[in-house]
């Protein structure tokens, strides 16, 4: 099992703890990574898709050709990139025009679309190993606690494009927290967006958006929260750190990517995999572990 | 603005955004109509129908959607509103409406490929994991295909 | 045993289900003596049981039968075909229910289940000895139909009883029939030609043998019963010979005189004579003598002859066993809603007047343009709910039909380029492609704005339209050439006439009130009345074409067999009755009139409900099945000679209430066994002398418990006996007996849960009051003439 992986920006240049713990655990139950040379920023879903959604294809696009050129299908850690690389791969497939017009930049750069691969996300990667091998390599089961899932948004959504999980109750996230020995609790507002989408034009008011979710997992006792994005991964674990209660302490929510659970499951230790360099200490988190 | 509409707005709204009955299934399940009372896509869906485009498309609201596509699933007649919104900003962004933060995330991908600048201290964290060193992207082949968009035009007039 | 009929009484066990708590030996041992035959049955349901019944009538010579065994609405019509086969009249056959209304109640209290028993079936017994034999009446009935009103409906109907072999008469008032759907150049959802599909089925109608079409003519009388009603119908002058006149046409252009068209809602011309449209039927002309000038212009061109300008009101007379009423619908005013400026702008107009715009043959001929100043019509705004949904200013009800066609003509509209916006509260589209055609609508590019119009403004030469667009939160004022409004569909004056003249109720809004709204849609309250379309509220041609399929399949149903009426009516000994009118006012179906100063019966419109009997100052009234003597028996009968400490006539309403006492028996509810039930067709059957009849013969209490006002089976008798309660109770006093003794009560089936707390509450308050003090017993029983 082998894939083009396809980093992004987020993770390499932001939180890098997160590749380190994904490196490590999927090679653990027998992933094979490949780095792509040359591969850039995937097309940008937030801005450069607002402002000219070829452009964004376009350069979505170039990544992909790289992976055709490596004959391996694409796994990508950010849903950000999984949206844009999806959609690119999807809609240039469907639509033959947008793939002559798209075709047709690409040879200024001697490259071409030709549509032979799939973009896949690692909750995808990780159903192929199999939940019998990935049990097998479990040394540590996280019995006992408690995890909020955040599936996210497009990791699901929009569901022609991306076909997969239901996009408004997605479950294979939650089954592979089970597979860990965790407990997938159920909360009002999982499928709140985290607002990093909101960002860009209003700070203020996509913080309002996490301290809302955080409001509710804090209410319903989980351990921790899971995401399977960078973006939503930034606007939990650091905006936690800037959003300030009134007449309540400060949250205390230690957030996790899956890759970084997976590998403290499979037995890593908490420094190997840089588990300091969360923003919001997940110190409760592993003084609650088995 | 005294444009006409544009062509492909007009087939869009024709053939999607006229399906709207407003319901509000849009609002109930809209982020940020959570956060932003104001905000109220199916109240943006009315103002295409009739006619209002333009206080539309140089309007803040449409730059509020965080893109989560939840109202994409939940439109009882399938409207597609986030599609929608995006072709809205595309065409705001023609007419030089976007806002400079977008345009700024252009020029960060267009110089360096990627959308944020690699930091001495993300190198030293790297280094310490025992991380490879980040592969760097071949900027000018990037920087080449936004040549040919419509990106290139915008960072034109109107530098941040 | 006295000389009456010979009379032999059965008990049944019901397996355990009676026999567990009644005391069954004892009572046959009762009746031992007493009555012809008695015995006891395990199953008095089965068949051998049911045939050694049958045996011992015939054996014994018995002339009357009382079964004592589960409610009469099980087995009773299976006893009374065997018995009658038996030769047995089933005025002597009785059912005693003493299974829910014993056994299955009073679990807790076998010997007064078994006292209980025994009194009602004594009543029975006695009420039988009184009887009198019962034939049913037969009816011959004429197998016509008279259909009024010859729209879509009516056309319908009559070519559906037409192919069954039924004769048809066919009343239309306008010269042509077609109604309001010829009016529309298309139909929704379908969008197809009108005209097209209804023009082959008008022309079927005018050449089917079986059809008598009479246009131009109105019902102005009706009598008669159902099933042999005598109808007059007046034929306004034609002015033109029916036979005679070819439909050349020649006439027409000779005419010098020129008045709206009524066809093109008066948007367009014709002349004084005229046809309203070419496909009409039948194709001859029609002389309006309103607006001749009798100048004989026409007469000189006429090539065979057939125009009559002397012509004069005829009047015809048909007989006909059933009646169907498809008269249709009006729209209503718009002039009554003054802020729209209809009648005082030309070009504000209603939604029917914009199918004869939109009409290739209408007064543009094609051209859309704005009626009397002739302007193209470029954009039209559409004011839906323009008087309906509106109980202020207009009729509280959805009219169904006007979002569908307002979308109809929006489409016909977009398709030749017109700018179309729709002002709604809600757009209704329910039903099979209906909200797809909604949606085909929004595609074609009508606009949709939600909020209600609250004025329409001149403005140049265009109207200004101003309302909330309640989505956006905003004032909006646009600018129309053509505005439309949509009234709702309301009733017709002709069809309040004619309702009137039937005696079939409409509801408050002047429709025709259904028999039942649910379960019997297409007949109306009156037999042998039955109604299609519009007239029974709004609705659609696809609804309104099946409603006519099937009021023509009832009509077919009521005139296929004799009718056999129940022999239950009210009866008047003409001696006594000094022709004071009260029953006549009481009567519920109006079967009563005054002949020759006294009160004659209609045997076929009486429904037995009893009403008149207690109204008749001079006692002149009875009625048969349920006569004074059988009521006074079967009291006595069960009161006199019981040993209860506590007893209580529990008078029933026989279909709902009795229904309801038998589910509480299903449900073996328990309570007190000082109940004995009897039932009535309607509590307005009770006179006071009843009540005071079984006070004195050892009633404690006297319950009435009768149907809720509307939903029993006698109408309005179930309404007036609450107030007769009342005046009873008033002298219940006078007479020295507390009014707390007699209880009225209205039971619904599904309240029959209630009957425990209602039987309980009596019972105790009868037992805190006592028993009746002998004293007044004896003065009411000498009051009475009782020995």
């Amino acid at each position: 099992m082998r894939y083009a992986f396809f980093l992004g920006c987020m993770i390499p240049l932001r939180l890098p703890h997160i590749e380190k713990a994904t490196r490590m655990a999927l090679e653990a139950v027998g992933v094979e990574l490949l780095d792509m040379e040359g591969a850039s920023c995937c097309g940008e879903p937030i801005s450069i898709q607002s402002l000219d959604r070829e452009a964004w294809i376009t350069l979505a696009a170039r990544n992909l050709c790289i992976a055709e050129e490596m004959k391996a299908d694409i796994l990508t850690i950010c849903s950000g990139c999984y949206e844009t690389l999806k959609t690119a791969n999807v809609s240039l497939k469907r639509e033959p025009s947008l793939r002559e017009r798209i075709n047709e930049r690409l040879s200024a750069i001697g490259k071409e679309f030709r549509g032979s691969i799939e973009v896949k996300n690692i909750i995808e990667v990780l159903r192929e190993v199999g939940e019998e091998r990935i049990k097998a390599h479990l040394k540590r089961p996280l019995k006992g606690i408690r995890v909020a899932t955040h599936p996210g948004c497009h990791l699901l959504r929009p569901s022609d494009i991306i076909q997969f999980d239901d996009p408004m109750r997605p479950a294979l996230l939650d089954r592979l927290i089970r597979l860990l020995g965790a407990e997938s609790i159920q909360y009002p507002k999982k499928m709140l967006c985290c607002g990093a989408g909101l960002k860009l034009v209003d700070l203020e008011k996509a913080n309002r958006l996490v301290e809302m979710k955080l409001d509710v997992i804090e209410a319903a006792e989980a351990d921790c929260m899971v995401v399977v994005c960078p973006y939503c991964m930034i606007q939990y674990d650091l905006t936690q750190r800037m959003i300030k209660r009134e007449d309540k302490a400060a949250f205390n929510i230690p957030v996790l990517y899956y890759s970084e659970l997976l590998s403290l499951a499979l037995g890593f230790s908490p420094s190997e995999i840089g588990l300091r360099f969360h923003r919001t200490s997940v110190e409760p988190l592993l003084k609650k572990l088995p | 603005m005294n444009e006409e509409m544009p062509e492909d707005l007009e087939v869009l709204i024709k053939e999607k955004v006229v399906h709207c009955f407003q319901c509000g299934s849009c609002v109930g399940s809209c982020p940020t109509a959570r956060a932003i009372p104001e905000y109220n896509p199916r109240r943006m869906m009315e103002e295409l129908i009739l006619g209002r485009w333009r206080e539309v498309l140089s309007g803040r609201m449409i730059w509020l959607c965080t893109l989560c596509h939840t109202c994409y699933e939940v439109c009882p007649q399938g409207v597609g509103i986030s599609h929608i919104i995006v072709e809205l900003r595309n065409h705001a962004a023609r007419l030089g409406l976007a806002p400079p933060e977008y345009l700024n995330n252009v020029r960060q991908v267009a110089s360096t490929g990627w959308t944020s600048p690699l930091t001495g201290a993300v190198q030293r964290i790297r280094k310490e994991l025992g991380l490879p060193e980040v592969k760097m992207a071949r900027v000018e082949e990037v920087g080449r295909l936004i040549e040919l968009t419509e990106l290139r035009r915008m960072m034109e007039e109107k530098p941040g | 045993m006295d000389d009456g009929p010979r009379i032999g009484v059965w008990v049944c066990e019901c397996g355990g289900n009676i026999g567990g708590v009644v005391d069954v030996e004892e009572v046959v041992e009762r009746f031992r003596g007493y009555v012809a035959e008695v015995s006891k049955e395990t199953f008095l349901c089965s068949k051998p049981a049911i045939d050694g019944i049958r045996d011992a009538v015939i054996k014994q010579g018995l002339e009357g039968v009382i079964l004592a065994c589960c409610t009469p609405k099980m087995h009773l019509e299976t006893f009374m075909r065997s018995l009658e086969e038996a030769g047995l009249n089933r005025a002597y056959i009785e059912v005693v229910n003493i299974r829910e209304q014993c056994s299955w109640v009073h679990m807790a209290d076998p010997a007064g289940a078994t006292q209980k028993t025994i009194d009602l079936i004594r009543g029975a017994v006695e009420r039988v000895r009184c009887s009198t034999p019962l034939e049913p009446l037969r009816m011959k009935v004429i197998p016509e139909v008279l259909v009024i009103g010859g729209g879509v409906a009516g056309i319908t109907a009559s070519l559906r009883l037409a192919e069954f072999g039924m004769k048809v008469h066919l009343v239309e008032k306008r010269p042509s029939i077609g109604g309001h759907m010829i009016q529309f150049p298309k139909v929704f959802p379908t969008l197809d030609c009108s005209q097209c599909i209804l023009t082959p089925k008008m022309a079927s109608v005018s050449k089917n043998p079986n059809i008598n079409l009479i246009t131009y003519a109105e019902v102005s009388e009706i009598s008669g019963v159902p099933g042999d009603y005598t109808v007059k119908v007046t034929l306004k002058p034609r002015g033109v010979d029916l036979e005679k006149c070819t439909g050349c046409g020649e006439c027409s252009p000779v005419c010098p005189v020129e008045v709206p068209n009524e066809y093109d809602e008066s948007l367009g011309s014709r002349k004084a004579i005229y046809v309203p449209f070419p496909q009409s039927v039948p194709p001859a002309y029609t002389v309006d003598f309103g607006s001749c000038i009798l100048c004989g212009k026409c007469l000189e061109v006429c090539a065979p002859d057939a125009i009559i300008l002397d012509d004069r009101p005829k009047e015809i007379e048909l007989r006909v066993g059933a009646i169907i009423i498809a008269t249709g619908y009006e729209l209503y005013d718009p002039m009554n809603l003054s802020n729209y400026g209809y009648g005082k702008y030309p070009n504000v107009v209603t939604g029917l007047e914009m199918e004869r715009i939109l009409d290739v043959n209408g007064p543009g001929m094609g051209q859309l343009l704005v009626p009397k100043t002739q302007r193209p019509i470029k954009s039209v705004g559409y004011i839906l709910c323009a008087g309906s949904r509106d109980p202020e200013n207009g009729k509280p009800y959805c009219s169904k039909v006007c979002c569908l066609y307002a979308l109809k003509q929006a489409q016909m509209l977009r398709d030749r380029g017109v700018e179309v916006w729709l002002h709604y509260i809600d757009i209704r589209a329910p039903g099979r492609r209906y909200e797809e055609f909604y949606r085909a609508t929004q595609e074609k590019g009508a606009m949709f704005v939600k909020g209600k119009v609250t004025e329409v403004l001149p403005y140049s030469e265009k109207l200004l339209v101003r309302g909330e667009d309640m989505m956006l939160n905003i004032m909006v004022e646009n600018l129309y050439d053509l505005v439309v409004l949509c009234p709702p569909l309301v009733t017709s004056d002709d069809t309040l006439k004619l309702a009137k003249g039937l005696r079939v109720p409409v509801d408050e809004d002047g429709f025709i009130l259904e028999r039942h709204p649910k379960l019997d849609p297409l007949a109306t309250k009156r037999d042998g009345v039955f109604a299609a379309g519009v007239v029974t509220g709004p609705k659609d041609i696809q609804t309104t074409t099946s409603e006519a399929e099937g009021a023509a399949m009832k009509a077919v149903n009521f005139l296929s067999k004799e009718r056999l009426i129940e022999p239950n009516k009210a009866v008047i000994y003409a001696s006594l009755c000094d022709g004071c009118g009260a029953c006549i006012e009481v009567c519920p179906e109006s079967a009563i009139t005054l002949r020759d100063g006294r009160a004659q019966i209609n045997e076929l419109l009486c429904s037995g409900c009893g009403a008149c009997i207690p109204s008749c100052p001079k006692e002149a009234m009875d009625q048969q099945g349920l006569s004074e003597s059988q009521l006074k028996a079967q009291i006595r009968g069960i009161l006199e000679p019981s040993e209860a400490e506590i007893k209580i006539i529990a008078f029933v309403e026989g279909e709902v209430a009795y229904t309801a006492v038998d589910l509480a028996g299903l449900a073996r509810i328990g309570y007190p066994s000082s109940f004995r039930i009897i039932p009535l067709p309607s509590m307005s059957r009770l006179k006071l002398s009843h009540i005071l009849y079984a006070f004195a013969l050892g009633a404690d209490g006297v319950m009435l418990l009768e149907a809720p006002e509307h939903e029993g089976p006698y109408g309005r008798a179930h309404a007036i006996s609450e107030k007769r309660a009342e005046e009873y109770r008033l002298e219940l006093e006078d007479h020295g007996i507390d009014s707390v003794r007699l209880w009225f009560s209205r039971i619904y089936i599904p309240d029959w849960r209630k009957l425990e707390r209602v039987f309980k509450v009596f019972h105790s308050t009868i037992e805190g009051e006592g028993p009746l003090d002998p004293e007044t017993r004896a003065f009411l029983r000498n009051r009475l003439g009782l020995t």
